[in-house]
């Protein structure tokens, strides 16, 4: 083998995050270096003190809940009631609005942990800067304001399902009318660069998967067919852009933040194919397990996903994967998780954990702090007295305007 | 070959600048033996945030014992040493955790219609087929340019111990990276 060649292959492996890595690193190596130098008045006395300092340092790192969550992290696995959680939603850990879609209406969640109920609707997605909501009832799409006021709304027969918002000139909306795929522009009636409809069919007759938007100004619609086979349209020309062909139906399509790769989540992997729909990589779930939900991160091609084994004691997994490098666990816990999303700026994962009534906040990289809230069920449905249903989580988006 | 020939011959005085508080030349410091640092981490250990947790809890380490630190040895091999060792530890610490692990990880496949990958990348997957004590002994060799003898002394283990390891895992690379093509 050529070791010249070796060398430099080494040198030019990609080393993913390595910017931002460099910069996390530094900001602990100066602090702890700061810490160091505050104890200076006379050197000798400074040494031992700055030993001191760093050993204290190191040791409230072990014992605070970010060196919890490390040890956890290096553990790979958390049980319920292990993991010390909060007993309400107080706050968010990165700046935000989550939304959640409850059996009471979709409330929205500020970062100081204030909500607001929007209404009595059954679905609702934001709109690319979190000004508006999407939302809907068993017979109409509604876009609402972060007060809960209706702004316009648009009837059909219905059911409407599974409205998906367009990024980042939020132009467009398309929705599920039943069983047909339908756009609207998103004020609610002008189309811009369309047929100068308000609201048109794209396709009938496709799979109840929530189609996605690739970002960008070219309104380029990903959805799923009922063979499995995935399209990809440019909606204002309505020109089909690649069709992947039949197979399991996708449980979850995103695309990355540069819309440059499409992830396909199905029960058995997750396919990214690039923006002809060339396959470029797959991760495959392993046997006796399937995948439930993905979200691709803001910043990247990583992408997170639920795993979820079978049998009479199912668990579930939360996984990290990448175009490159190999798959991490980041979670593993009994039961259901149900549901997950990124933080605006990628930071952040929120986890919804069914099985334990639990959100779980998760930082995959930099300090790896991990925060449980528990009681999340009976957060969503005040008054309620008996059991209520989990809420979804439908999104986690941009700082309040 | 390897980042000691890279680093100017003025490091004595940097470090003596550091442990008298300069923080710029601690930066200097952070900055010229960083990115080999938390490279070699991660050819070792192949996980990301296990490879920044490495890296720069050496840097802490490194920190911690700047006071003491002689200034007429570099800093970058006792820098490696550390480096190269944990990164060796956890990668056993991982092996043993698989093996009772209740949900394997997600297999990666390659796409069905793969493009040709460049070097690195099939060099990537050929290292992952070694285990970490033979990455590591590559990654001091061929990327950080250390003798065999002195990896043997940066590991603890016998020079004969290094050359053998070395052998078997350039050896093992070769047929992988003819294979995948």
């Amino acid at each position: 083998m050529n070791e010249d060649r070796l060398g430099r292959a080494l040198l030019r492996a990609p080393v993913p995050d390595q910017e931002e890595a460099a910069e996390r690193a530094w900001r602990v190596l100066s602090a702890a270096y700061a810490e160091r130098d505050r104890t200076t008045p006379g050197r000798r006395r400074s040494l031992r003190l700055a030993w001191m300092a760093i050993a204290i340092g190191l040791l409230a790192l072990l014992i605070s809940p970010a060196g919890a969550a490390v040890r956890h992290w290096v553990r790979d696995a958390v049980d319920i009631g292990r993991e010390p959680s909060s007993p309400a939603l107080t706050s968010l850990p990165s700046p935000g609005q989550v939304l959640v879609d409850s059996p009471s209406g979709p409330w929205i969640v500020q970062e100081d942990g204030s909500k607001r109920r929007l209404g009595d609707y059954r679905e609702s997605i934001f709109s690319p800067r979190g000004l508006f909501v999407a939302a809907t009832t068993r017979h109409e799409l509604l876009a609402l304001d972060p007060q809960g006021e209706v702004r316009w709304s648009i009837a059909r027969r219905g059911p409407v399902t599974h409205p998906s918002w367009n990024s980042p000139d939020g132009f467009r909306i398309a929705y599920l009318d039943d069983r047909s795929l339908r756009v609207i522009g998103g004020d609610g009636l002008r189309v811009i660069g369309g047929e100068g409809r308000g609201d048109g069919l794209l396709r009938q007759g496709v799979a109840e998967v929530e189609p996605a938007w690739r970002p960008g100004a070219d309104h380029v619609l990903a959805f799923a067919d009922p063979d499995g086979s995935v399209h990809a349209v440019a909606v204002d020309s309505d020109r089909e852009l690649f069709d992947t062909g039949p197979a399991q139906v996708p449980v979850a399509l995103a695309w990355s933040a540069d819309g440059s790769r499409l992830l396909i989540a199905r029960r058995s992997g997750v396919e990214l194919v690039d923006a002809a729909g060339t396959p470029v990589k797959r991760v495959r779930a392993p046997a006796g397990t399937r995948i439930s939900a993905l979200a691709a991160s803001p910043r990247g091609h990583r992408f997170a996903l639920i795993v979820r084994s079978g049998g009479p004691t199912p668990r579930s997994a939360l996984v990290l994967a990448g175009e490159r490098g190999h798959s991490r666990r980041l979670f593993v816990g009994p039961g259901a998780f149900s549901g997950l999303a990124f933080s605006p700026d990628g930071r952040w994962l929120l986890l919804a954990w069914r099985s334990a009534d639990q959100w779980v906040f998760l930082e995959p990289s930099g300090r790896q702090r991990i925060v449980a809230v528990s009681n999340i069920s009976s957060q969503f449905s005040p008054g309620e007295t008996g059991p209520t249903r989990f809420p979804r989580i439908a999104g986690w988006c941009c700082a309040a305007p | 070959m390897g980042l000691r020939r890279q680093i100017g011959g003025n490091e004595a005085s940097i470090v003596r600048a550091a442990q008298n508080g300069s923080e710029d030349a601690l930066a200097t410091l952070f900055r010229s033996h960083w990115p080999m640092a938390h490279r070699a981490a991660y050819l070792v250990v192949r996980d990301e945030a296990a490879a920044e947790d490495i890296a720069q809890e050496a840097f802490l380490s490194a920190i911690r014992a700047l006071g003491r630190f002689d200034r007429r040895r570099p800093f970058g091999p006792w820098l490696h040493r550390i480096v190269v060792n944990r990164a060796i530890d956890w990668s056993r610490a991982r092996t043993l955790r698989r093996e009772v692990s209740a949900m394997p990880e997600p297999a990666e496949l390659p796409a069905s219609a793969p493009e040709e990958k460049p070097y690195s990348d099939q060099l990537e997957a050929a290292l992952a087929n070694l285990a970490a004590e033979s990455r590591a002994v590559i990654v001091l060799r061929h990327l950080l340019g250390y003798t065999p003898g002195e990896i043997a002394r940066m590991l603890g283990l016998p020079r004969g111990t290094v050359n053998s390891r070395l052998r078997r895992a350039l050896d093992r690379l070769a047929e992988e990276l003819e294979e995948s093509g």
